[in-house]
């Protein structure tokens, strides 16, 4: 469980981006090439049993409990009945070139997670290429954090329904800024690699509203991050750091870090994962260690998934645990584990339906714990 | 510990099966179209399997010697989808979800798509830094066929 949280808001930097992007696409309407895309899925899921205690979160005055959150970034919870709502969105990308190293791209996703429709901006940035290795971004992206971060959304493009929360569901999922990506050949391998800086203040934050209604606004403020991916063949690796300094507010008044210990409290996260992809056999797995000491607790979280591709069925076991410490990271306060069977079969080159059963057991490490069976199925598209 | 034992009838029986029904695999997979490899004539760059993938895969931008690589793609159909599993050993499905993590992240852009053979021997022979795919037996002197 994650006591912490957010929604997204467009940064002035954002806002610089898309005045740019309108001007040029105004100004240069005649030169500009516009390409548009986008995916979506149709998810449905239910709890289908259920063990334990009850510990009142996902909050039980909003959610007909006992649940299972799906997705803790976007506020996604699943009940004992039968429903659309938490996973299904759609998301529409626009991408105007004004030459061939200088573009804008827009994306908007809606979706009505935790309980609300709503369509937000994730991506609204510029980009230029400097030289053939070497491209620079400012604006809005989505973070990068973990390997599947910047495209959980795109259900199509993994064999999940949905990427493991275990690891993934952290309060801010995207940033303002800029950023500079290598991309490239190095010694046979095909390397990729970002540095990044910006910042990203939400309001409403979904993630805190499984916590109460009172709505939360969380920002992460001084972020920086760099990754680096390697790939050869089957085999690809990746690296990532962020680090940001946070702080949350109820109704105005600060919540975190304790007001009387500053305004701000650091975090870093750190992800390594590999991906093997040989022949018809699917490996996943990322490792991920987030330290938020000493003002909050802290967590390291694992995965490892294993699948076997027979013509258009993807067969795959996932198993993923978080592990939350105390704030000087000393202690195991609790341990969440999640294992899921899905089954994926691609219905066409842009169409795919999923199948998944999850297993969920938060283990409060005091002779209580909270056990969830999930079920789900998905239709997922690319256009 | 070397095996002394001499072959027996079965062994030599079943081995030779295995070599018919090899054989048999390879003269399947000659009697389909075979694809060749094209850039522009003037194109000295040295290039493996490996390289073509990640050009065509967008890793790289850029052939071994530094040129700008401007890969051509074809639309959707027998030649794509041969070149698709035999150069970049990915079926239509994988290509497509490796481009959707592409498109949906600000990362590389798909290769412009042509319309076939012709449209992409032309466009190769005029541009110096393309490079694409035909099938084995449309190539022409206009291009330089670096794999085949």
């Amino acid at each position: 469980m994650r006591k912490d949280n957010a929604r997204s808001s467009l940064s002035q930097i954002s806002r610089i981006a898309l005045a740019v992007g309108a001007l040029c696409a105004s100004g240069l309407s005649q030169a500009v090439d516009f390409s548009y895309s986008g995916f979506g899925n149709i998810t449905a899921g239910k709890v289908i049993s259920a063990g334990g205690i009850d510990i009142g979160y996902p909050d039980g005055t909003q959610w007909n409990c006992p649940c299972l959150i799906a997705d803790f970034s976007h506020g996604s919870v699943y009940e004992q009945k039968w429903s659309l709502a938490p996973e299904s969105r759609v998301g529409l990308q626009g991408n105007w070139s004004f030459t061939s190293d200088l573009s804008f791209t827009a994306q908007a996703v809606a979706r009505h997670a935790a309980q609300k429709a709503r369509a937000d901006i994730e991506w609204a940035y510029l980009s230029y290429n400097l030289t053939p290795q070497l491209t620079v971004q400012l604006g809005r992206k989505r973070l990068p954090l973990f390997f599947y971060s910047d495209y959980q959304d795109v259900s199509y493009a993994y064999s999940w329904v949905r990427v493991p929360p275990d690891v993934y569901g952290w309060a801010v999922v995207n940033y303002n800024g800029a950023n500079l990506t290598y991309r490239g050949d190095v010694a046979g391998w095909a390397v990729k690699s970002t540095v990044y800086a910006g910042k990203e203040h939400t309001k409403k934050n979904p993630i805190a509203k499984l916590e109460t209604a009172d709505p939360s606004d969380i920002n992460w403020d001084s972020m920086w991050g760099v990754d680096l991916e390697i790939n050869r063949d089957w085999f690809t690796a990746r690296l990532a750091l962020n680090k940001s300094k946070q702080q949350q507010f109820r109704g105005g008044v600060q919540t975190s870090p304790d007001p009387a210990t500053g305004s701000h409290s650091p975090q870093t996260f750190a992800a390594l994962s590999f991906v093997i992809d040989k022949d018809n056999w699917l490996l996943r797995s990322e490792l991920s260690y987030i330290d938020r000491s000493p003002a909050r607790g802290s967590y390291r979280g694992r995965m490892i998934g294993a699948g076997y591709r027979i013509d258009k069925f993807t067969p795959m076991v996932t198993v993923s645990q978080l592990k939350a410490y105390n704030s000087a990271f000393t202690t195991l306060v609790e341990k969440d584990a999640m294992t899921s069977f899905s089954l994926r079969y691609d219905l066409s080159d842009t169409s795919s339906i999923k199948a998944q059963y999850d297993r969920s057991r938060w283990d409060l490490l005091d002779g209580n714990d909270v056990r969830r069976k999930l079920v789900t199925v998905s239709y997922d598209f690319v256009f | 510990m070397m095996n002394t034992r001499p072959l027996t009838p079965s062994f030599t029986r079943s081995r030779s099966l295995l070599l018919m029904a090899l054989a048999s695999l390879a003269l399947a997979g000659a009697a389909q179209a075979d694809i060749a490899v094209i850039v522009h004539p003037s194109n000295a760059a040295a290039l493996d399997e490996e390289q073509i993938s990640k050009i065509f895969l967008g890793q790289t931008k850029t052939f071994a010697g530094g040129g700008e690589a401007v890969p051509v793609d074809q639309k959707e159909g027998a030649t794509r989808e041969d070149f698709g599993n035999k150069v970049l050993k990915k079926n239509p499905s994988q290509l497509k979800a490796l481009w959707a993590r592409q498109i949906f992240t600000g990362g590389a852009k798909p290769p412009r798509e042509l319309g076939g053979d012709d449209e992409v021997l032309k466009f190769v022979a005029s541009t110096p830094g393309a490079i694409g795919y035909v099938d084995a037996g449309k190539a022409n002197s206009s291009v330089k066929v670096i794999k085949r």
